[in-house]
Order: structure tokens, then sequence, then C-alpha cells
């Protein structure tokens, strides 16, 4: 064994509980650092880095990261099977869409299905009116990045009207309807409309 | 004395990182619990973070038992490693939680009962493994025997 180069104080500080070990000279720093301090600490390590080479992995294949220009194609053709709720593009960039009426079909026949909302620019604040075949359900929804959900029944045909805009831009807004995994890309004037036409399966 | 500096140098800048990746270990798995709380209530899907915070935290508590002077922080304080053994564990399964959730809110490849029992099953087991592990290997200090 090594001679002692280190007075063990100095390393394990002035702890009262080490009193034990600092009084058994015999021990040296070498010898510590091979000593598992807690039961099973070998093994938990060897686990912990197992796991870290795993979650490195699952890290990129579960969280798939659409690259801007990808997104912005995406955005251009409306309608998306790539991009995931909540998705939100930089703010500065510039894309010019129009206004449009979508039909969705083939959902399942439960009757209902559900719709998430959100701002695919960012948060705007921007505010819409939500209407079920003329009914209103939602009076004023803020939009920003935080996905909303809403149940909507199938078939019917669902309004987005602009009300209130608060960012310059037109209100830009992305509804997703997991069931048919598809996303919309849409924007809508203050007080004009997007119409949703929902049709099951037949 | 090189090496005794050296090794001062390290623990410098890995201390503030260490602190930093405790903080998000403390307080990940109440955030995964909220969110997947969340997803449950609003049916909106959530963001799931925890498998990169899994990622950095496993390398960091890994690096902090393998490199010896890292390893001093747990002879100061000994509850460390056992509460971050048990922090650890359970974001495991609540990360697994939150992925099952969302394979629901996002996708619709599970419906919902299925997603919140796979979400429970997840967690419990990891809980099992827990009491396994301790029974195996009890949270005691050898050092102090």
């Amino acid at each position: 064994m090594k001679r002692q180069k280190k007075d063990p104080k100095q390393m394990f500080g002035e702890n009262q509980e080490h009193a034990q070990l600092n009084s058994n000279e015999e021990i040296s720093e070498e010898r510590v650092n091979q000593e598992e301090l807690f039961h099973g600490e070998k093994k938990f390590r060897s686990g912990l880095g197992i796991l870290s080479i795993l979650f490195f992995f699952l890290m990129f294949t579960l969280e798939s990261t659409i690259p801007e220009e990808v997104a912005v194609n995406e955005v251009k053709n409306r309608i998306s099977a790539e991009i995931p709720s909540g998705y939100t593009l930089d703010t500065n960039t510039n894309i010019q869409i129009d206004s449009r009426d979508f039909e969705v079909s083939g959902f399942d026949g439960d009757g209902t299905a559900r719709m998430l909302i959100w701002d695919y620019i960012g948060d705007s604040n921007n505010e819409i009116q939500i209407l079920v075949d003329g009914q209103v359900v939602r009076e004023n929804h803020m939009l920003n990045s935080n996905v909303a959900a809403y149940s909507v029944p199938v078939p019917s045909v669902v309004t987005i009207r602009g009300v209130n805009n608060n960012a310059g831009t037109p209100i830009t807004y992305a509804v997703k309807f997991p069931d048919r995994k598809q996303t919309l890309f849409n924007i809508v004037t203050v007080n004009g409309a997007n119409q949703y036409t929902l049709i099951p399966r037949l | 004395m090189m090496k005794r500096l050296l090794s001062l140098i390290i623990i410098v800048f890995f201390l503030p990182w260490f602190l930093m990746m405790y903080l998000i270990l403390i307080f990940s798995p109440l955030m995964a619990v909220s969110d997947i709380f969340a997803v449950i209530n609003y049916e909106a899907p959530k963001d799931n973070l925890y498998f990169v915070m899994l990622f950095l935290i496993s390398f960091t508590l890994w690096l902090s038992l393998r490199v010896p002077s890292f390893r001093k922080i747990y002879t100061r304080y000994p509850f460390l490693w056992p509460f971050s053994q048990m922090l650890f564990i359970s974001l495991v399964g609540l990360a697994f939680g939150l992925f099952f959730m969302n394979l629901w809110a996002e996708d619709e490849i599970l419906s919902k009962p299925f997603a919140i029992l796979l979400a429970f099953i997840s967690f419990f087991l990891v809980r099992a493994f827990m009491s396994y592990w301790f029974k195996k290997y009890p949270i005691s200090i050898k050092m102090f025997k």
C-alpha cells in the first residue's frame, strides 16, 4: 500500500461522522476510490452508463426535429402529415399563403373527433372564434404556441372566425386532427372565416 | 501537486454543471407528473423533453461516480446518492408515461384508456424495480459501518 500523502481530514472535511474513517490511518486515497461508497454502486454506475447511451439514441428517434426549410415547404403545401402539434416557425420567416376552406374526410365513426389548434408562427395572442355548425363553442380563443384541444362532432362544419388581430400580420394558425394525422395550415383575416367540413368514413 | 491542481480545475468546471443537473433532476419528476395530468385533462399533447433531460442527467451522474475527484461530493453529502437514485428511477417511468400519453394525444395510435394504463404500468414498473433494488442493495453507507 502506498504511503499516505494527504491528511484524510482534508479530503472528507471535519465532519464528525467521518471520525471513524479518519482514525483509520491505513486507508489511503487510492483505496477509498476503489471501494464502493454505496451498496451496488458499480452496478448502478454501469447501468447509468448504458442508460445514458440508450437515452442518447431515444432522444433523437422520439423527438424528431424538423428543419426550418422542410417545415416552410410543409406549411406552403398546407396539409402535412409530418409536422407535430405545437410546432412553431421562426417569427421572421415570411410565408405567403391564402385563406382557404378544407374538407377532411375519413374520420372513424364514433361521432366525435379531437381538434388541436395553435399558432404556427408563435405567441401572437391573436383571437379567434370557433363555431360548430353555426353554434359558437368558443367565443374568444387566444392563439399561441400552446396547443389547445377541442372536441368536435363528426360530421359537422367547423368555422374559425378571426376576431382580433394583435400582431399586425394575418392571423395564422394550424389545425390538427389526430384521428387523421393531418395538420392543416391556414390564415384568417379579422371578421373573415375558414370552414372545415368533417366527413366520416363511409 | 500538478494532479491535485488538475482535479481542482475539473471540479470547478464540473460543480456548476452538476448543481444545474441536480436542480433539473429535482424538479423534472414534478413537471412530468403535471404534464401527464395536463394531457389527460386538456387532451392536448405536451412536448416531451424528458428523454433529453434523462440523457444529460444519467451521463452527469455516471461521470460523477466515474471520476474520483467528483465522487467526493457523495462522501461529503451522503444523502445525495440515494436521493438521486430515487428521482432518476422515477423520472424514467414518468418520461415513458408521458411518451405513451403523447402517442394517444398526438397521433391516436393508442386509445386514451390504454395510454393511461400504459403510463400507469410504466410508473409502477420502475417503482417495483426501485423496491427490488433497495431490497438487494439497502440504502446505507458502507463507510459509516
